[in-house]
This record gives structure tokens, sequence and C-alpha cells, in this order.
């Protein structure tokens, strides 16, 4: 299997080349275009099941394809939903990463991928349900940002602190711990940064450049959210007219 | 008539030179600055457009025409989407399917109308998929969400499309729309949905971002700051 990232940087696209036989995991919906030799399945594996059935209870969503090369050679073209980089991780099988929800992309069949609720972390990440995935395994997996991804090194020790919107991906042994962003309650929202993540190293870190959170409420002003709109399709099918449409 | 693109990738611009009486047309709201012996004209081309494509799909398509009536200009254009431009001669001899929000400009000599995709409309997700076909000779520029990225397929070769992906065909190409896996569940459990299977020879253009898929992420940000 050989992967080629086309287009880095906001409209990054990956590109698999599967041998017959090979297949790929995928992220519902990232398939841009495929050969003719390659079978979408959609089924979700055995043991993946009961973690997603607990996810799904929590009001998340997460379901996977899998892509094989049923036929013969062929390509699978696959590009993340959010505006923003694509960085391929090799795994040696002695190190396991926490993946935020929508920092995964795809991976090798060798891979393996849990759902884990952070639990003590739930009531802290503002009442969004925070569930990440637990990478494992030998082989490739591509994770996707908002924005660029960016890589810090921490040594043993060392303490680093990320703001929860921009975490993508960690190693699980890491420790961490979620505190207020300044030493008073008041100038940490004022701020504006609330809550952040105190890392402690060694381990390598994954953040993406851009905020979902922040990005969302900075459109939100331009995208009303009104029954009225969804009458009338927006002229050209603009970007926020879009967003209107789905949002009603 | 000179065009260059400018800031590749999701910032793209292109610049078209006109030289006097030169005119393009471009989607509409896409002009970004022009010379000021440019002159706007908002009104629509001629029969083509009147009828079908508003009324049938219930769909807005407005171009508007920039020409350069006092003497030599330049026109800057840009899409309503972060996205690349790609820039296409045409030479009469192909006609391209465009998705509708895949058009930005064209020269004086593109044709454009508008075309109904009747049979897979409602297998298209309740979109009124109505479609725009452009031929005749000069330059056309596409807008994609995200890469454009091109697929030469040689004859017989087939490629299986995601339908938000597509930005433009050749009219030639033949394809036909089916569901992405053998089972109807699988087909929606992967996120897939309706794919279109093309039949080269062709070169088509699809990109590398899905409007859909987009707003339906950032949604959740959206809604969620109240």
């Amino acid at each position: 299997m050989k992967i080629r990232l086309m287009y880095p940087g906001s409209n990054s696209m990956l590109e698999f080349k599967l041998d017959k036989g090979e297949a790929i995991k995928a992220e519902s919906g990232a398939m841009v275009g495929m050969s003719s030799n390659v079978d979408v399945e959609g089924r979700m594996e055995g043991g993946i099941l009961a973690g997603l059935g607990r996810a799904l209870f929590s009001g998340e969503n997460f379901f996977f394809q899998t892509l094989r090369a049923t036929r013969g050679d062929g390509n699978v073209l696959l590009a993340p939903y959010s505006v923003g980089d694509v960085f391929v991780l090799e795994l040696d099988g002695t190190t396991e990463y926490n993946v935020e929800k929508g920092g995964y992309l795809a991976s090798e069949e060798s891979i393996t991928i849990s759902t884990q609720a952070q639990n003590i972390a739930q009531g802290f990440f503002s009442g969004e349900g925070f569930f990440i995935l637990k990478i494992g395994g030998r082989g490739k997996v591509a994770l996707s940002s908002f924005g660029a991804i960016h890589e810090v090194i921490l040594a043993p020790g060392e303490e680093y602190i990320v703001d929860n919107g921009h975490l993508v991906a960690w190693p699980s042994y890491m420790t961490y711990n979620i505190e207020k962003a300044s030493a008073g309650w008041i100038s940490s929202f004022t701020s504006g940064e609330g809550l952040v993540c105190r890392f402690r190293g060694p381990g390598k870190l994954y953040m993406q450049t851009r905020n979902p959170s922040a990005f969302g409420s900075f459109i939100k002003g331009l995208v009303p959210i009104t029954k009225s709109s969804s009458s009338s399709s927006s002229s050209g099918g603009s970007l926020l007219g879009n967003i209107i449409d789905l949002a009603t | 008539m000179k065009s260059r693109l400018l800031y590749q990738g999701t910032n793209s611009a292109v610049e078209f030179f006109l030289n006097k009486n030169e005119s393009i047309k471009a989607e509409s709201d896409a002009m970004l600055s022009m010379s000021a012996t440019i002159d706007v004209d908002g009104k629509m081309e001629g029969g083509v457009f009147a009828g079908l494509g508003r009324m049938l799909s219930g769909e807005k398509f407005f171009f508007q025409t920039l020409k350069a009536s006092r003497g030599e200009g330049h026109v800057l254009l840009a899409p309503s989407k972060p996205g690349d431009i790609c820039l296409l001669e045409l030479d009469g001899t192909t006609e391209y399917s465009v998705q509708k929000d895949g058009f930005l400009a064209g020269t004086d000599n593109i044709k454009v109308s508008t075309q109904m995709q009747n049979l897979v409309k409602g297998l298209f997700s309740g979109e009124g998929f109505f479609i725009l076909k452009i031929g005749g000779v000069g330059t056309l520029a596409l807008s994609a969400f995200g890469a454009i990225h091109e697929i030469n397929l040689a004859p017989g070769e087939e490629m299986i499309v995601d339908n938000d992906h597509l930005v433009a065909w050749p009219s030639t190409t033949s394809y036909t729309v089916e569901k992405a896996s053998a089972g109807w569940i699988s087909s929606f459990t992967s996120g897939e949905g309706f794919v279109c299977r093309f039949k080269g020879p062709g070169k088509i253009f699809i990109q590398s971002r899905n409007i859909n898929s987009f707003a339906n992420w950032i949604k959740g940000y959206v809604q969620k700051v109240k």
C-alpha cells in the first residue's frame, strides 16, 4: 500500500494505492473518488461495535467504512470534511494514540480503533460529550485537522498547555490535567481561553491551528438560523447558503 | 484576452485583462475589483436562461457581464467559497457539464446553458440537481471547494466519484448513478450514499472538499453557541 498526500494545506487530499485484497478503514463519507476495483463496505467491526453502541447512547456518531480492492489493484481518494491539513502517523505497535473524534481520517487495516469516553473531562468540555478514539497497532494512520497540524515534542517532565479546542492527538500514556487558563476564574473567561489541558512529557502532541468552536461563533452571526430560509435555497449555492439549509 | 491565476489554493482569485469592448461573463457577485473603464451588466443571457433554469428547478442562476466599454481594463474575480480556480481553454470541440457552483467566469465566446438532470434528480437526495452545459471557444474559469483534482480516464476505464465532489466532466463522458456499496444498508452506514460511475475516455474535474459534509460538521459549532 502506498499513500500520497496531495494539495497539502487547507485542501489536502490523500491517495491510497491498494494492491488486490488490501483494504483501508476510513471515516464515514470521506471517499472522494475510487477505482471501480474498490468496494465500499459499511459494516462496523465486531469489537468496535460495542464501543460504538455506547458512543451512540451518549449522542455521538462515529461510523467507519472499509474500502477494499476486491477485484484488483486500485486507488482511493480520501478527504476530510473540515478545511485543513492531513498528516500520516506511523505507529510501530508500542505507542497508542488518543485522537479527538474529528481528527481521524483513515488507517491501514492492521490499525485497531476503539472508542473511549473521557468521563472526568466530560463535564469540563462545555457539555459536549467528549469521547475520543484510541488508536493502536502497527501501520499508518491519517489524521486530519482544522487548519494546519502542528507537532510539539515534550522532553521528560516538561509541561505544556494546550487549548482544548486545538487538540488533535496525543500518546495514550501521557497524562494531562484540565485546568483554568488563568489563576483566577474571571480572567480565565475574560481572556477567552476558558479551560485548557496541561500535558506532561515525554511525548509528541499534535494540535490544529484553528478551533472549530471559535470559527462557529465567528460565522454564527452571518448564518441566521431561521426556518423560513429553508424554502428558498440560496442563489448560486453559496457556502453560507448551504449551511443555512442544513442548519434549519 | 489574457488571464492569470492569483494566490492559487484556498484563496485563489483570477484576473482578466480586457481590450476595449471585450467582455466576460461571471458568476453573480464574483467581482472583487475592476478598472473604471469596465461596465457591469446584470442581465441574463438570451432565451436559454429565461425559462428553463429557474422555473423548473426553483434554483437561481444569474450571470453578470463585465464589459470594457470605455477602454481596456482588468477585472479581478473570486469565488464565494474557499478553494481553487482552474482555467480551461475550450476549442469548440468539447462541451463540459459543470455542477452549478463550479462556474466562475468565461470569456465572450464561451456559451453557457442550463440543463436539468431529470433522471438522477430524485437520487441526488432532494437537491434540485441542475447543471450547466458549457461550450464555445475561449477561457473558462472553474471554481472548487478545496483543491481541483483532474482525472484522465483512458477509453473504457471506470472511476467512481462521490457526487458532492464533482465539478465538471465532458458532456460526452457517460456516467451512471449508483449506490456506493452493493447493499442499501452499507451504502448509508458507509456515509457515501450515492456515487457516480464514469466511463472513459474523458477528463473529470473533482474538488477535494464536500460542502454538505463541511456544513454538517460546522453546524454543530454554530448552533451550540447561542
